[in-house]
């Protein structure tokens, strides 16, 4: 597909409320929403340049809830006692062979530096969500940023339509101390796009100006009697909603809209279009996009849930990194997978396997990352990292340098400490082109 | 209810009725020392805050719901002097305050979205519900979370075997899901110990020591040593698990072991750090005891000289009514964050210890201060500086009593019962995940300060809750009251519904003008509620009406679209992996089903009728609706 169909998808007519209505309304607070100057541009930037003109860079962030085990995806130990019943394949990458049950993601291997040699401390659920989204651990006071919150403050447009920070079948980690406005957009269902983005059938344009009119009665009436910022809060937030719901770019969330081929490419299941959601929303110009597949923890029954998770796992990826490169997109779009943990080499009792923080895996490709790698290595149990341990500072300072922000950005926290993006880590060289 | 003991069997009956609310003592010492305050630091308290609003308030903190618009026209009628007490005092005593205490603790205790396979979150909240029922005293119910021994849940297996039953209703100990919630991470329990209960922080000093803070890294580990001899096993044979319907059956134990972390490291994760560390309270000895030790650490806790214990509940309470504890935020006491009003702080806390931490009567006495009774308007004061509580906060609801809001507003309990038939729990708890998903908050938050962000906002504004049970339609509240010409008996109806108050004459002029004006009627063909569910969530799917005895059950899951066909499939459940399944099938089903129903559901057909639905729906989408206040 090319930039041109792009416009079309994007710049197509507005959803939801035309925007005359509001313009016309002029009624002061919440009806006022005559469309400033940057949104306009905003648009038009997006749908004509699409995001080959603007700098910052982008990131998907592809989060396998649970833990997913290390040994039966991308660090296989086939023929040992505890690497499981999965066949390890050849793939685009010298020397790099990973699980059978990916051979499409096998074919984009040259894009892929798996790290084999993660290393952390976290063996808990929560704990280890809040650390792999954030780079820090839980420290109850403190709510740290999110990745993507630090991308959509550092790098997002303030004025941009869309939110900068999208999570795809969460939840995902919020802003922190960063603010609201940089929590994650949650789409739960990639099949329907956003909720209640639309007023409901009975309510057309005319009616809806109504309704807010009648709203507006009622939230001068309380500011006189209040006396608090309160409602203006309220109203500014009610303004933002109702200009997202007039706003062209609210297409990118449309995957309907996209050729039957395209849509089966990323196969059929809720992780795929939410693959192809992210990707339509990159393109739009949202800044990073997680999309969540859940169902890694797999304490009984490990073999036939990890398989059956890569067989949506395997055509989603790959098509997207095939679909990133293909439209020149990937060089600027950094594509992360991971989750909380890895799991344990011993199989238990009821063929499952448990939490396991020690040694682990993630994959990064895209966004100037050197491809074609294993970096770092397990022992041949998959127990212990023997070479190039990379812990999570140094990981997170690697994912905020291919980025393009400062490791040791800092941004000041309620408690009057300044945190950095990551926690005193240094970012990893091999891993950077 | 207290002058039953004061006056003899003979003099009860006529004394019933004239029995007088009480105000605890400790009321006027507060309102003293705060008057005090407000002239010290040349602060003018806001107005004595008007019946109406006063009955809003106070049941919306007690209670968590709206109260009934029949109550909020007596309560401003009645001419009692002690009416304000007596309506605390019958607010204590209902059945709601049970539910709203139960749920808050359950967010604090378990979270919102925690869901493990072997936690009876159901179980856990009905045994909070009857604690606050009961009035059981705080010191009570935080030793029984703290010592808890037992089976988490007394679900029977789905075919029998495993144990003797008559163990299942004996060992049962629901409170024990608050200990096996954090049986992976023994860190958190300490500090969820240390924070729910003593209002004091010592997670930071788990990873390092902070040079001005109090607590070191040894102190932190040393504390939470003194949990890990405290540890769960499955009682049913990983054999049985199959058997089992829905929750892990566990039993937590104090033993005299620690667990064999070596062998299962996994499951007992973070046990391995504190396992060699000597137990020690904060601020206390050290514990060198054989087997387990929480019953010092909750002797300690819940200890007449414990500092913390009953300061820590005073402020939070005191907090979550009047906006701001004296230690803020409410479980932060340090050093370092000194209390605003000590003495007050103080002096509620010895009386709380003094009346064997009650709850009821805790917030008996802050729901009668002056403080409280005050309207809730923004003072004019220098920027940072302090209200003392001379004003009533404006405190956005919490999403639990928001959808509560909207659904009793909007009279809307009977239709959505109708939806899912006896569902309704569903349909709430659907609602409230999405909320929080949406709000984007995690499980790691707790109880969050609610925020407004767009996705709430689109929910609000064109969300099927809001939009479909604003509808006039039968079985939803506008239906029975348009039937009434008269627009300014609806209007006052519609405000009391939603505002809990009359509206003011200026108020209601505008709103006779806006119903009254000219508009288009918007057509759409909507269906009415019986006949969407009499159609469809009454018909089982052949797939499932057909299916043989044997049918794969992930098959038959496959075949299910209607309420009924969710009914026929419980009883094919072959086993614990086919309850799991068809508990996440039905929660999807049940999260979506009502809403699409809400959103199908048709409306109003005349200008007046339309023109009432969107002054329902803006009423519902208004910050004073939106807020206590």
């Amino acid at each position: 597909m090319s930039y041109e169909h792009r416009q079309l998808t994007c710049a197509g007519p507005a959803a939801g409320i035309a925007r005359r209505s509001f313009i016309a309304g002029g009624l002061g607070g919440l009806l006022s929403l005559a469309i400033p100057q940057w949104q306009a541009r905003a648009a038009l930037a997006s749908a004509t340049e699409g995001r080959k003109s603007t700098k910052p860079k982008a990131c998907i962030l592809l989060w396998m809830n649970g833990g997913p085990s290390h040994i039966d995806t991308f660090d296989p130990k086939p023929g040992t006692a505890n690497g499981g019943e999965f066949k390890a394949i050849r793939t685009s990458a010298r020397d790099v062979q990973i699980c059978e049950h990916l051979p499409q993601v096998a074919e984009q291997a040259k894009h892929l530096a798996i790290v084999r040699s993660m290393t952390s401390k976290e063996g808990n659920h929560d704990r280890g969500q809040y650390l792999m989204h954030t780079g820090y651990s839980p420290s109850g006071t403190l709510k740290h940023p999110s990745l993507g919150s630090w991308v959509s403050s550092e790098l997002g447009n303030p004025d941009f339509d869309l939110p900068n920070f999208v999570s795809i079948r969460g939840p995902s980690v919020g802003s922190g101390f960063l603010g609201v406005q940089h929590n994650p957009f949650a789409i739960q269902n990639p099949s329907r796009g956003v909720r209640n983005l639309a007023a409901p059938k009975d309510v057309d344009q005319t009616r809806f100006a109504a309704r807010l009119e009648a709203l507006q009665m009622l939230q001068d009436d309380f500011r006189t009697v209040s006396r608090s910022a309160a409602p203006a809060n309220h109203d500014a937030v009610y303004r933002k909603a109702t200009q997202m719901m007039r706003s062209p770019l609210v297409k990118a969330f449309d995957i309907a809209t996209e050729p039957a081929a395209v849509q089966k490419a990323y196969g059929d299941s809720d992780f795929g279009r939410g693959c192809l959601m992210a990707r339509r929303l990159i393109e739009t110009g949202v800044q990073f996009v997680e999309v969540t597949l859940d169902g890694w923890d797999t304490h009984i029954d490990n073999f036939t849930k990890t398989s059956l998770l890569m067989r949506d796992l395997d055509p989603a990826m790959a098509t997207l990194l095939r679909e990133l490169e293909e439209r020149k997109l990937l060089d600027e779009t950094l594509v992360v997978w991971m989750g909380e943990f890895g799991r344990t080499p011993t199989i238990s009792r009821v063929d499952g396997r448990d939490h396991y923080p020690n040694a682990w895996s993630t994959v990064l490709a895209g966004g100037g990352v050197r491809g074609g790698q294993a970096y770092g290595a397990t022992d041949e149990t998959g127990a212990k990292v023997v070479s190039d341990a990379v812990t999570v500072p140094n990981y997170f300072a690697t994912l905020a340098t291919l980025l393009g922000m400062d490791p040791a950005k800092e941004a000041m926290s309620p408690v009057g400490r300044p945190i950095a993006i990551s926690d005193g880590g240094e970012p990893i060289r091999r891993l950077l082109t | 209810m207290n002058c039953r003991t004061l006056f003899g069997m003979a003099l009860l009956l006529t004394v019933a009725d004239t029995c007088r609310a009480e105000t605890p003592a400790i009321v006027t010492t507060v309102d003293r020392q705060l008057r005090a305050a407000w002239r010290e630091q040349g602060i003018t308290p806001a107005p004595q805050v008007d019946d109406e609003r006063f009955l809003r308030r106070v049941t919306l903190d007690l209670t968590g719901r709206l109260p009934k618009p029949d109550d909020v026209v007596k309560f401003a009628a009645e001419t009692s002097s002690d009416k304000r007490a007596a309506a605390i005092d019958r607010l204590l005593a209902s059945p709601e305050y049970a539910e709203h205490w139960a749920t808050y603790w359950d967010t604090l205790l378990m979270g919102r979205l925690t869901r493990e396979g072997f936690l009876d979150r159901q179980a856990f909240k009905q045994w909070l519900r009857e604690q606050f029922a009961a009035n059981a005293p705080w010191d009570a119910i935080v030793r029984e979370l703290i010592t808890a021994e037992g089976y988490n849940t007394n679900k029977r297996p789905l075919r029998g075997g495993g144990p003797d039953p008559k163990d299942f209703d004996e060992r049962f100990s629901p409170a024990s899901n608050w200990f096996l919630r954090y049986s992976r991470a023994l860190p958190d329990m300490a500090s969820a110990t240390s924070k729910l209960f003593l209002g004091v922080q010592i997670q930071c000093a788990q990873c390092h020591d902070h040079k001005t803070e109090k607590w070191k890294q040894d102190d932190f580990k040393q504390f939470a040593a003194c949990f890990t001899k405290t540890w769960p096993t499955y009682v049913e044979k990983p054999a049985m698990l199959t058997t089992m319907v829905g929750v892990f059956r566990m039993e937590l134990k104090d033993r005299l072991i620690v667990p064999p972390v070596d062998k299962y490291e996994q499951v007992f994760g973070s046990y391995k750090d504190y396992v060699d560390v000597t137990p020690k309270l904060l601020d206390g000895p050290e514990l060198r005891t054989w087997g387990s030790r929480r019953k010092l650490v909750a002797d300690w806790v819940t200890a007449a000289d414990n500092p913390w214990f009953a300061q820590a509940i005073v402020n939070r309470m005191w907090g979550k009514l009047l906006g701001r504890g004296f230690v803020d935020p409410v479980d932060d006491f340090r050093p370092g964050n000194p209390a605003t009003m000590p003495a007050v702080l103080e002096a509620l806390a010895g009386d709380f210890r003094d009346h064997k931490y009650d709850l009821r009567h805790l917030l008996r006495t802050i729901c009668n201060t002056e403080a409280y009774g005050r309207a809730s308007v923004e003072l004019e004061l220098g920027a940072g500086k302090h209200d003392y509580w001379a004003a009533y906060p404006l405190k956005a609801l919490d999403v639990e009593e928001l959808f509560d809001a909207v659904v009793q507003a909007t009279e809307a309990r009977a239709g959505l019962d109708k939806i899912a038939t006896n569902q309704f729990e569903l349909i709430r708890g659907s609602f409230i995940q999405e909320l929080v998903v949406q709000m984007g908050t995690d499980d790691m938050a707790e109880v969050s300060e609610p925020e407004e962000t767009i996705p709430r906002s689109l929910m609000m504004l064109n969300g099927a809750l809001v939009c479909g049970t604003s509808r006039l339609t039968p079985g939803f509240g506008l239906a029975t009251l348009t039937k009434n010409s008269d627009d300014a008996a609806v209007i006052e109806q519609l405000y009391l519904r939603t505002l809990s108050r009359q509206p003011t004459s200026a108020e209601l002029a505008r709103w006779i003008s806006f119903i009254e004006r000219g508009r288009k009627v918007v057509r759409t063909p909507g269906e009415k509620l019986d006949v969407v569910v009499g159609a469809d969530a009454k018909k089982v799917s052949p797939g499932i009406a057909n299916a043989a005895d044997d049918a794969d059950f992930t098959e038959l899951l496959k075949h299910a679209r209607t309420a009924a066909d969710y009914m026929a499939l419980r009883g094919k459940m072959q086993n614990n992996a086919d309850a799991a399944l068809y508990a996440k099938a039905f929660r999807a089903y049940a999260a979506d089903a009502p809403f699409q129903f809400l959103a199908s559901v048709g409306g109003g057909s005349t200008p007046r009728e339309q023109a009432y639905e969107d002054m329902y729906w803006a009423l519902l989408n208004s910050s004073e609706f939106l807020s206590n206040h």
